[in-house]
């Protein structure tokens, strides 16, 4: 009787392809009424009307830029803005290096290991931070880590040794992990339809942060420095301030404010005992031991971990080669990070453009198309001798690479539905990974110059993209091959055994399959014949 | 759309040939004779230490034409630039400090310290360092620039490998006390202030009877269902 009964009431739940939140909801689950005759307009727990069209589950299905509603508009501004504070201040140092590798006495090797450590931290807390979202609630988990971070930026303005430096920019890389937060709380916020561009957005908003820092630090340097008449060595401390502080008002106006899930907060809606658990080492064996997860982990390496590389590196070698100032420098830096803001949601635009005509091979194909492209410009950087060109060629070769980015998050949450976050972690880890990866082979060590160095970054992205070939999806086919004739409810419900199938906990998994049937591409969607309809009390 | 791509080329275009032009090469190091003899000493009140301490020492340089070198020379000499340069053991693996024989590109001398007159008996120079000299080892280079400021001769402090009579300047660490005290202050209030809004809303919730960390490893079917 149970389970038939709690089949009838998730029918009218709507998948939702980009959420790890198994079904979380705050309505009562009464399974012999049928929601769908309600009539009235939806209303949050405190009886207020929502200023969006929502679905069942009281996610937004439209998304209103320029709005600060409560709460699927404001979740949207305060995640992008706690991610971009975060961008900013593990970045903030790169455009102040001219400076600070003079104060410390920094070496060419000790600038690189400082680049590798403010990479590597993020790889332990984005691994984390699935899990405690998970448990806490992304409202916890992005306020705990902005203000745990802040006295780490801090301490950046009292190091006075190379030790020093290099630690404190892996506690603050520690903050990346927001991009988990922000991601998650943008599937509990949005429906599945828009969720893809949500998150697209506020992630390129989010990653902008690199980009705003080059700009804004090297001016609040001069500020301090010209206008107060500080010593430089004083000054650049001094700059610091201003992420720290940055930190804690985001910490502060998220715990205020924010809140889990479109009906309120996690404590409270554990009351209801509507959370289906999953075991952590199920979810974990599902996700790792899937071969494209560690496919989108290595490209991503590619793509993400170039950005990172390049937010790293490029004001240091405008200004070391083409003997230009440092604000001038840190514009030129600039442009890498703000390209996100179009270029980001661009790509995931390219990867749902390319899905409705061609279906997944088209998201695979677009994908492979737009990396190898930044590739071969990022070659075309490191070659260019002369400074007008070489910011013409950065300009467009960040537009492609962060397009690719975008581009991966339109395919990750179709690999698995059963272990999205940990998927999704995995992948962020690696676009860290790749950073750190490059930075050691080809940055640390006089051996090759940094223009050198550019190029061959670009070689091994190109490399590294090749492996998308490989990528194989049994119900829609891989970029060479044409799909078999296994179903996705083969492929999702392939995720759970056969105990417990008998228990229906796969139900979510076949629901998002019916509803990722849209992969198939427009020539097979016809021979859709197993798809059955809702059924209604 | 055929309008917008001519202009984007043309842009493009227009940026390549307005940098593509290159500026005639500086002089080579190497074309340079050594015709100057430079003295630098360091002036402190700490004599002994052997470096000089930014904000608080000074250097004092003295220059004049070498006296093996003819008056003759001398007079194509208008001005002599005084300036720092790193010794090599502060260049290892800092490539923004490398040596270029073009002097245009030659980052070696990273502080013009002043421009004087040229004079065949010689001149000299005392340079308070300023506090945001990096702390490194350093020789004092002067050049011989005719009147239109390009350079024809040069001297400096050290010999030809750049290995002796180098002087070290120790620098400020940029910290301050208060700045110090101000960072620990707001870390303080970080991690108080987070510390008090989560207990806070922990006790709310404990009043309510529901324990808000519940960490469930183990499947939790939906109870909820009749």
């Amino acid at each position: 009787m149970a389970p038939q009964g709690e089949n009838q009431t998730d029918a009218d739940l709507t998948g939702e392809p980009g959420s790890s939140l198994h079904g979380v909801t705050g309505h009562e689950v009464f399974p012999f009424i049928n929601m769908e005759t309600v009539a009235e307009e939806p209303t949050d727990l405190k009886g207020r009307k929502f200023s969006l069209p929502v679905d069942s589950e009281h996610k937004a299905k439209k998304l209103k830029i320029y709005s600060f509603a409560r709460p699927h508009m404001l979740t949207f501004h305060l995640s992008w803005i706690s991610f971009m504070t975060c961008f900013f201040s593990t970045f903030a140092a790169p455009p102040l290096l001219p400076i600070i590798r003079e104060n410390l006495n920094l070496t060419k090797k000790d600038i690189a290991n400082a680049g590798i450590a403010s990479v590597s931290g993020s790889i332990i807390s984005r691994l984390l931070m699935g899990t405690i979202c998970d448990l806490f609630g992304p409202r916890y988990g992005c306020a705990i880590l902005l203000m745990a971070t802040a006295p780490a930026v801090f301490c950046m303005s009292i190091v006075s040794s190379v030790d020093g430096f290099i630690l404190v920019r892996f506690f603050i890389s520690f903050a990346l992990a927001t991009f988990v937060s922000c991601q998650f709380w943008m599937s509990s916020m949005f429906n599945g339809q828009i969720v893809g561009l949500a998150n697209g957005l506020a992630a390129g908003w989010g990653n902008a942060g690199g980009g705003i820092t080059q700009l804004v630090m090297p001016l609040v340097y001069d500020l301090i420095a010209k206008g107060i008449g500080a010593e430089s060595f004083t000054a650049w401390r001094l700059a610091f301030f201003l992420p720290g502080c940055m930190h804690i008002v985001m910490g502060l106006i998220v715990l205020a404010i924010g809140q889990d899930l479109p009906d309120g907060n996690y404590s409270s809606l554990k009351r209801s005992g509507d959370k289906v658990n999953d075991t952590f080492f199920k979810v974990l064996q599902y996700g790792v031991t899937n071969y494209r997860t560690w496919i989108f982990t290595i490209t991503y390496g590619y793509c993400l971990g170039v950005e990172l590389t390049v937010d790293n590196i490029i004001a240091q070698y405008f200004y070391d080669r083409f003997d230009i100032n440092l604000k001038i420098a840190g514009t030129i830096g600039s442009t890498v990070g703000l390209m996100n803001i179009i270029s980001r949601p661009a790509g995931g635009i390219i990867s749902d453009m390319a899905a409705r005509r061609f279906g997944m091979r088209g998201r695979l194909w677009s994908l492979w198309i737009l990396q190898t492209i930044g590739g071969v410009l990022c070659i075309g950087l490191g070659l260019l001798g002369n400074l007008g060109p070489s910011v013409v060629v950065l300009v467009i070769f960040s537009t492609f690479m962060e397009a690719a980015c975008g581009a991966t998050f339109g395919i990750i949450p179709f690999i698995s539905r059963r272990s999205l976050g940990v998927i999704s972690g995995a992948v962020g880890a690696g676009g860290n990974a790749g950073s750190i990866l490059t930075q050691v082979l080809f940055f640390q060590s006089s051996k090759y110059s940094t223009e050198k160095g550019i190029m061959l970054m670009g070689v091994m992205a190109i490399a590294c993209t090749a492996v998308l070939f490989l990528v194989y999806f049994p119900q829609w086919g891989g970029m060479l091959c044409p799909p078999s004739k296994a179903t996705e409810e083969d492929y999702y419900g392939g995720e759970w055994n056969e105990a417990e199938r008998a228990k229906n906990l796969h139900r979510n998994s076949i629901k998002f399959a019916e509803n990722s049937r849209t992969e198939r591409g427009p020539s097979r969607q016809s021979q859709n014949s197993d798809s059955s309809p809702p059924t209604k009390v | 759309m055929a309008s917008l791509q001519r202009l984007v080329v043309t842009v493009i275009m227009v940026i390549t040939l307005a940098t593509g032009v290159r500026n005639v090469e500086g002089v080579l190091f190497s074309s340079l004779t050594r015709t100057l003899t430079v003295i630098a000493q360091i002036q402190s009140e700490n004599a002994s230490a052997g470096a000089a301490t930014v904000g608080v020492d000074s250097v004092s340089i003295d220059w004049s034409l070498d006296s093996t070198i003819p008056s003759k020379v001398g007079e194509n000499y208008a001005y002599v630039k005084l300036e720092l340069c790193f010794a090599p053991v502060s260049q290892i693996d800092r490539d923004w400090r490398n040596t270029y024989d073009d002097l245009d590109k030659d980052k070696t001398c990273f502080r013009e310290l002043t421009t004087q007159r040229y004079r065949n008996a010689g001149d000299s120079f005392v340079w308070r360092i300023p506090k945001n000299v990096p702390g490194a080892y350093y020789f004092v280079r002067a050049y011989a620039l005719t009147v239109t400021g390009v350079e024809v001769g040069y001297g400096q402090s050290t010999d030809d490998e750049k290995n002796s009579n180098l002087i070290r300047i120790i620098p400020i660490t940029g910290r301050l006390r208060v700045m110090d005290f101000a960072g620990i202050l707001f870390s303080l209030l970080s991690v108080v202030s987070l510390f008090l809004v989560l207990a806070k809303e922990a006790r709310a919730q404990a009043f309510s009877g529901i324990r808000i960390f519940p960490i469930d490893l183990t499947v939790v079917p939906n109870v909820r269902g009749i």
